[in-house]
């Protein structure tokens, strides 16, 4: 049956235990198989997992560290992105403003009077070609 | 003669003073690399994660806020690397047997020192052979204490006891009788 304790036998195991509370844990140890084998699997991890040499830390250039710098918090978000943004709304703003200048040149007329403007056109012609062909059979005539 | 506190030196970092990173260094070096060490199993691998948390801890110190733990910030950005490493190479990385006896070379020469490192890397072999949540647990409460654990894997203290109490129980079972109390 699991002990209670487990997470005092760790606690203490790691030298976390409040004062308060180690007298008792270590009066319930003296008679608690399985908080003792916590403590002796903790003390065996510990033990194999023996401290390495760290290499030397390169530390890396003055500048290299403030150029990195400015690629963090909200300064370094707008630093990095500012000149992007600037390109960006420049170009939108170009091809904004030719899109209004072509549609204000464009003449504002319904299909119905555009309709009625190709009709007076084709009349036009009409009246032309009559013209012409009525000039022909004269001159012909005259012939 | 009065001892520079760790936010005494984080306050000099962030105000220019990049060399006093250096006392960081040498307080944490150690616990660190040996962390990323066993995390890894790899010397290169570990030599470069440690070289990068480093730097990027450096370089992120500005948005560091003094309140918080720097050891438990630390640690975290050491483990954040560990699993970029493992996530990039996961197709590429094969973990070892037993490389304990690689990365840690014995001094020792009396018979009884050779029986005695026999017997750590073995269990150390066993600790490496735990599933990654169990290891990862046993390895963290090495180097910080169960607060800053509960602060790099974001839970509460108490989950942190119940992982470390699990991971224990797996490695006494996984050891077997020959080191049985």
């Amino acid at each position: 049956m699991p002990c209670n304790q487990e997470n005092n036998a760790l606690l203490y195991a790691y030298g976390e235990l409040e004062d308060s509370e180690t007298a008792a844990f270590v009066e319930h140890l003296k008679n608690c198989k399985e908080c003792q084998k916590i403590l002796h699997t903790c003390a065996l991890a510990t033990a194999s997992l023996r401290p390495h040499k760290a290499p030397e830390f390169v530390m890396p250039a003055q500048d290299t560290v403030n150029e990195k710098e400015q690629n963090y918090g909200f300064l370094g978000f707008f630093k990095r992105w500012a000149y992007p943004a600037l390109v960006f709304g420049a170009f939108a703003l170009i091809l904004g403003f030719t899109a209004f200048e072509f549609n204000a040149k464009k003449p504002t007329a319904s299909i119905q009077q555009e309709i009625t403007w190709d009709l007076d056109e084709i009349d036009a012609d009409l009246t032309d070609l009559e013209t012409e062909v009525s000039e022909m059979f004269q001159y012909m005539q005259e012939i | 003669m009065k001892e520079i506190t760790e936010q005494e030196i984080i306050k000099t970092v962030k105000s220019g003073n990049v060399e006093a990173f250096g006392l960081l260094v040498e307080k944490y070096k150690e616990s660190l690399y040996s962390f990323i060490l066993y995390s890894t199993r790899n010397e290169a691998a570990a030599q470069d994660i440690y070289q990068d948390t480093l730097v990027k801890v450096l370089t992120q110190l500005k948005n560091y806020r003094e309140e918080g733990n720097f050891k438990a910030w630390l640690f975290t950005v050491a483990r954040n690397k560990v699993t970029d490493y493992f996530r990039a190479n996961s197709k590429t990385v094969s973990l070892p047997e037993d490389t304990s006896a690689d990365i840690f070379p014995s001094k020792e020469n009396t018979e009884k020192d050779v029986s005695s490192k026999i017997a750590l890397d073995h269990i150390l072999a066993e600790i490496e052979a735990l599933p990654e949540k169990d290891r990862e647990i046993i390895l963290l409460r090495q180097y910080l204490s169960f607060k800053e654990i509960a602060e790099v894997l974001d839970c509460p203290l108490g989950t942190a006891l119940a992982r470390l109490n699990r991971a224990i129980k797996k490695l006494q079972k996984n050891l077997g009788e020959e080191y049985a109390l």
